[in-house]
């Protein structure tokens, strides 16, 4: 019969109506009765009746222009009754109350695809974009972000003056094949590493190059140093990190700490694995030089052994865990490289320089303080 | 046409987890799909979902704002934040410390200015579009004087090293809620800055010696003071907002709802949302003589939602 109990606000006072509805072909009729008892009738045109999406049980019709007239019907099957009556016409949604009371089975669904989709934007889409932009950034701009990364870095280091000089003449005896500016500097350290900034900066700290023992182990450290500046690995990566943590927080934000703190610890290992596939491809770097400038590949053979006597032995599950793919699987992987080299000779003007960094070295360990 | 005196009168809410929780998928995956776009629908989605569900004397609420209005607000919401930004990169880019020192001026008197932009339209546009009985609220504050209000106070706060604050917010407050018009029902705030910062200062040290214990009661006599304050006016009659909020009942809340997200991984966030709009509607009675069928409709149609985008991006965290 299509006759349902509403209520009725007719838009100019907040007076609350039983009215009867009846659904009628061309329009909607409520029957109500006014403040004197007397009987009124008033008349709703189908196309001016707007639905009101909003998942409750409750569901609200609206009519015409502000100030609007408005009904609330509780019935459960008036939504039903609609499509039946008028089949042509779309006063719900009709796919997105079908997802709403799919069950849990629809909501399994979605829920599974959603996070599908969460994990190949947040660890796929995003990432590889962004260092697809990155490596469109002017090259203006990547000396800039490394020359202040730099500046700021100098302001706690003590630069060792002499030895900065050697390497720098040192690594101008080199065909790096490079149009980045390369500028070395030597800085007073314990620490055994180095690395480099966007733009040609490269920072050795001085207990590295007091542990290393010939010009070709130099010569793989600066090859592999490099590399990561001209394949813009420093600039990517912080792209990377940094369009992720974007994304995720701008997705999450109105959710919670705990899944927040999850999706750090995912991106974190995201990150970690990305960075040892940069140091793989800067010791590919390493070794092209290596051979193009005809260096002994055995070079970064000893690089890595130095550094692995510094690390220790590093137990096998921290593999996936480590910053830099392990010393060893670096060191096995330019072992066979070295073993197949042909053509290399040996470069007195490298070996003279080098000798010099290492008096230097010397003389500044036998220094008080 | 009766008003009976000594009525005690309270919001119900019939939102329930599961539905909270079908919309935000929906929201999530659309939202995903369209890079974003459909954001300003999920928010509507959301909010019409909520006050739906919100009964007062048998009567829902509705919230009238739909993804298109919205969706033009953000864009313009992005695009005064991209100016802003846009400013202070060009003045950055010239490289002198002179103009670095200008760009960062520009950008945060505008970010300034821009809260109380926000504050006054995502007002009107909130009330607007909210209605009870086909009566829809409104904010008649007016901009410039908020934007008076703001500056005094933000200086003062600079001057007081963050002491003014709690007189700032008191200000605000007072301002906003006694422009907001439901029909010809008006409301006020009482709360005054004085109360508001003893409050905060003895809820502080008494959280510090108490180990953090206090912290509840603290959160606890917050709410109270926030909802306590406010008065609704209908004609003659004074309309009071009573609480019942307590230490205990707000840790109960809050210890469950942090037990619920820690063992579903935030999944619970629908019923967590759900549990605290009841917790505040279970204790809130409005306590006076209050006619709800004679409120008449007053106020005009406001449909610009760039305000409610401005503040919806502040909230997120882009300061």
């Amino acid at each position: 019969m299509y006759e349902y109990e509403v209520k009725y606000y007719d838009g100019q006072s907040s007076r609350s109506r039983n009215a009867f509805l009846l659904l009628r072909d061309s329009h909607w009729q409520l029957i109500f009765r006014d403040e004197n008892g007397e009987e009124q009738s008033t008349r709703w045109e189908i196309d001016q009746i707007k639905q009101n999406d909003t998942g409750s049980a409750l569901n609200t019709f609206h009519y015409g222009d502000f100030p609007h007239q408005s009904v609330e019907i509780e019935d459960p099957t008036f939504i039903d009754d609609l499509k039946q009556k008028y089949p042509n016409l779309e006063f719900v949604n009709k796919n997105y109350h079908r997802v709403l009371t799919g069950g849990w089975k629809v909501m399994a669904g979605l829920v599974a695809l959603t996070v599908l989709l969460f994990a190949l934007f947040a660890f796929v889409i995003v990432p590889n974009s962004a260092s697809l932009i990155a490596g469109q950034i002017p090259r203006s701009f990547e000396t800039k972000l490394g020359e202040n990364a730099y500046q700021v870095f100098m302001t706690t280091a003590q630069e060792d003056a002499k030895r900065s000089l050697l390497v720098n003449r040192f690594a101008q005896q080199v065909d790096f094949e490079t149009d980045y500016p390369i500028r070395i500097t030597v800085v007073e350290s314990a620490e055994v590493n180095a690395f480099a900034l966007p733009g040609g900066r490269i920072v050795i700290f001085s207990g590295l190059l007091d542990k290393m023992g010939s010009a070709e182990e130099l010569a793989g450290l600066l090859g592999h140093e490099v590399g990561h500046v001209k394949l813009r690995h420093s600039i990517k990566a912080q792209m990377r990190s940094l369009s992720t943590y974007l994304f995720v927080s701008l997705l999450l934000s109105d959710v919670n700490g705990v899944t927040a703190v999850l999706m750090d610890n995912a991106k974190m290992l995201s990150n970690l694995s990305y960075s040892r596939k940069l140091e793989h491809l800067a010791d590919e770097e390493a070794l092209a030089v290596l051979q193009k400038n005809h260096i002994s590949q055995s070079g970064l053979v000893d690089l890595f052994r130095t550094l692995q006597g510094e690390a220790g032995k590093e137990p096998q599950f921290l593999k996936f865990l480590s910053s830099h793919p392990l010393t060893h699987d670096r060191l096995d992987f330019a072992k066979k490289a070295a073993a197949k080299q042909r053509g290399e000779k040996e470069n007195l003007e490298l070996k003279e320089i080098w000798e010099r960094i290492e008096t230097e070295g010397k003389k500044e360990s036998k220094l008080p303080g | 046409m009766e008003t009976i005196d000594e009525q005690q009168r309270q919001l119900d809410f019939w939102g329930e987890g599961s539905k909270l929780f079908g919309i935000f998928i929906v929201n999530m995956l659309l939202t995903l799909i369209t890079l974003g776009l459909y954001y300003p629908w999920a928010r509507a989605a959301t909010m019409k979902y909520l006050y739906q569900e919100t009964e007062f004397e048998g009567s829902r609420f509705t919230f009238h704002g739909t993804g298109k209005e919205m969706f033009l607000g953000f864009i313009k919401a992005l695009g005064i934040f991209g100016g802003l930004y846009l400013i202070l990169f060009l003045f950055m880019w010239v490289g002198n410390p002179l103009f670095t020192l200008l760009g960062f001026l520009i950008f945060f008197t505008g970010i300034s200015l821009l809260t109380p932009i926000a504050i006054h339209g995502a007002l009107r546009y909130r009330m607007s579009r909210t209605s009870w009985r086909g009566i829809h609220f409104g904010y008649r504050g007016n901009l410039s004087e908020l934007i008076r209000i703001c500056i005094i106070g933000f200086l003062l706060t600079l001057v007081t090293f963050g002491i003014y604050s709690f007189w700032f917010e008191m200000k605000v407050r007072r301002y906003l809620i006694q422009n907001i018009r439901f029909g010809n029902v008006q409301f006020s705030f009482r709360g005054d800055g004085t109360d508001w910062f003893g409050l905060n200062l003895a809820g502080y040290l008494l959280t510090i010696i108490t180990l953090g214990i206090y912290s509840f009661w603290w959160m606890k006599d917050r709410l109270k003071f926030q909802f306590s304050n406010i008065r609704i006016h209908q004609d003659d009659s004074t309309i009071k907002v009573k609480t019942s909020f307590t230490g205990g009942n707000y840790f109960g809340l809050v210890i469950v709802n942090g037990i619920l997200m820690a063992i579903t991984l935030g999944l619970a966030t629908p019923w967590i949302i759900i549990r605290n709009i009841k917790y505040i509607f279970d204790n809130i009675v409005l306590d006076g003589a209050f006619n709800p069928e004679a409120i008449q409709q007053t106020e005009e149609d406001y449909r610009d939602a760039t305000g409610d985008d401005l503040m919806d991006a502040l909230d997120m965290g882009m300061m």
